[in-house]
């Protein structure tokens, strides 16, 4: 017979040949030296390959940068796009009106495109938010507008997308579905970019002494333990504190509070009440006695279209009041304290993720000297 | 339990694993792992379904496709109680870090049909279904599986050596 060739050897060892070939495999292996020795090596590669694989299994969470690598369609392109397409359809209604045809006629075919040399239009923009169309987004990258309503465009904005279904359910559902082809150009971080749009306190927040913590009333409890990566959208420096504001989903937001370390200690003593930490993390997890005071408004993410929108009524159970959890970062030597409208577990995994950030940032920070 | 639920327990973890050492983010291979399921849902029926799940999770990175939030919510919470049973990984010492860049960079030298093959076959996948996924001939699988590994261990080897010399340079 002969020899075995090297596919045939890791077939074999992988138990993937037929019993038959196995069979005269093993006769031919226990008569060739040579064969005897290329089993033994890929025995030790199939070892070997298997333990490197196994140390990629220490990826950290969130090392990829939210936009580069996965980003295809640049914003200009959909601008370009945009204005073609306006261009076009002008031209195409100009020719059309030759043959006879009304420019009113036409009219609604304008609107989308029309939206991008016309800010008036986000009024279409925004009866049309439910569609989470690409589209949306470009017209509003185009007009400049910012307000609420960039923030509901994309599908991944839950919060808008969800409390639409209710108003309208059968629209979002269709649009969201029928929309895959002109959804299939977006790209993850297009989502991400989405989400910033989303958190930024200026476009979302309703005038307060504190920016609010937000959180649009139809996320789902676990929502926010989605994979979305806690994100860090501002930081405010008052005497004696600092406080970061973390988006951790789309429209949904946690104060994360450092107090410095002369209050450290009173903080600590005065703690008798451990918090849940069911992740076992090795830093120290206990609770401070004070805790942040904190603005607590909530908005509807529609408020920018709807100028006055009522405050939510239903019953959100426990994940719409706000919670806090502190513990002490020994990095810095500070207690910190993590607010926001989600229940304890939640903020818990908020924290184990946000602390993730400050690790690295931190070692990042170290490394140079 | 229904049928989307059995599928996600089933192999949710090896999906995980799978696509965290393709793609070297936690974060990130769980987002694609839950799309992969979402499709599922959409599917009236899948005849193998490991094949098919791993081949939708391949195709997902590389199309990098959006995701679908709704649907998403509710694998999301299953994600999270599964979450409990899969071993975060121990805390990261400076040399598994180093360990880990050195498999990584051996692993992306890998040709693109190596490199999966190879991670498939180390979540379990027979040849029959990694050639279903991978669309190769299944008398073909072993041969790429021999050469992935191959090359993998000797790259990895050539950068771990070339690292030892570099240390022991900046040592002298």
């Amino acid at each position: 017979m002969q020899h075995l060739d090297e596919g045939t050897i890791h077939s074999w060892l992988d138990g993937a040949l037929t019993p038959d070939e196995a069979a005269r495999a093993e006769a031919h292996v226990k008569d060739c030296p040579q064969c005897q020795a290329a089993v033994a090596e890929a025995r030790g590669f199939i070892a070997a390959s298997s333990r490197i694989l196994t140390a990629l299994d220490n990826a950290p969470r969130g090392v990829i940068p939210a936009a580069a690598p996965i980003r295809r369609v640049q914003p200009w392109v959909w601008r370009v796009a945009a204005t073609v397409l306006v261009v076009a359809t002008g031209t195409f209604l100009v020719l059309n009106q030759r043959g006879g045809k009304s420019y009113q006629a036409s009219a609604p075919q304008v609107g989308l495109s029309q939206a991008v040399a016309d800010s008036a239009a986000t009024m279409q923009v925004t009866t049309e938010k439910a569609a989470s169309s690409p589209s949306i987004v470009t017209q509003q990258a185009a007009t400049g507008v910012v307000s609420g309503v960039v923030s509901a465009a994309p599908a991944s904005a839950p919060p808008p997308a969800a409390s639409l279904a209710k108003k309208q359910p059968a629209p979002t559902g269709n649009a969201a579905e029928g929309n895959l082809g002109a959804r299939a150009d977006q790209r993850l971080s297009e989502d991400r970019q989405a989400s910033r749009a989303f958190a930024r306190p200026e476009a979302t927040a309703p005038v307060s002494g504190i920016a609010p913590m937000m959180r649009a009333p139809s996320v789902a409890a676990m929502d926010v333990a989605s994979t979305v990566t806690p994100r860090e959208v501002e930081t405010k420096r008052m005497a004696g504190r600092t406080q970061t504001f973390y988006e951790v989903a789309s429209g949904d937001t946690v104060i994360l509070e450092e107090q410095v370390a002369t209050e450290l200690q009173g903080a600590v003593a005065g703690a008798g009440r451990a918090t849940v930490d069911r992740r076992a993390q090795p830093m120290a997890n206990r609770a401070a006695g004070k805790a942040a005071a904190v603005a607590e408004t909530q908005q509807k993410t529609e408020a920018a279209a709807a100028p006055a929108p009522p405050p939510p009524v239903t019953a959100l159970g426990d994940a719409d009041e706000i919670h806090r959890i502190s513990w002490l970062d020994r990095s810095s030597g500070r207690v910190l304290i993590l607010s926001g409208r989600h229940s304890q577990e939640e903020l818990e995994e908020i924290r184990r993720r946000i602390q993730q950030l400050r690790d690295a940032a931190a070692r990042s920070k170290k490394l140079p000297d | 339990m229904t049928d989307v639920e059995r599928l996600f327990r089933t192999y949710n973890a090896a999906l995980v694993r799978y696509l965290t050492r393709r793609l070297g983010d936690r974060d990130w291979a769980e987002e694609v792992a839950q799309e992969t399921f979402v499709r599922a849902l959409r599917q009236t029926s899948i005849q193998n379904e490991r094949a098919w799940l791993f081949a939708v999770a391949t195709n997902l990175v590389r199309d990098e496709a959006r995701k679908d939030v709704r649907r998403r919510k509710h694998l999301a919470l299953l994600a999270e109680q599964e979450r409990d049973t899969i071993e975060e990984p121990a805390e990261t010492t400076l040399e598994r870090a180093q360990e880990a860049a050195l498999a990584r960079k051996a692993v992306d030298a890998l040709a693109e049909r190596d490199r999966l093959a190879l991670l498939m076959r180390e979540e379990g996948l027979d040849y029959n279904e990694i050639a279903e996924a991978l669309q190769l001939s299944p008398g073909s699988v072993g041969t790429t599986l021999s050469r992935a590994r191959r090359r993998l261990v000797e790259s990895y080897e050539a950068l771990q050596k070339s690292r030892e010399e570099r240390e022991k340079n900046a040592a002298s």
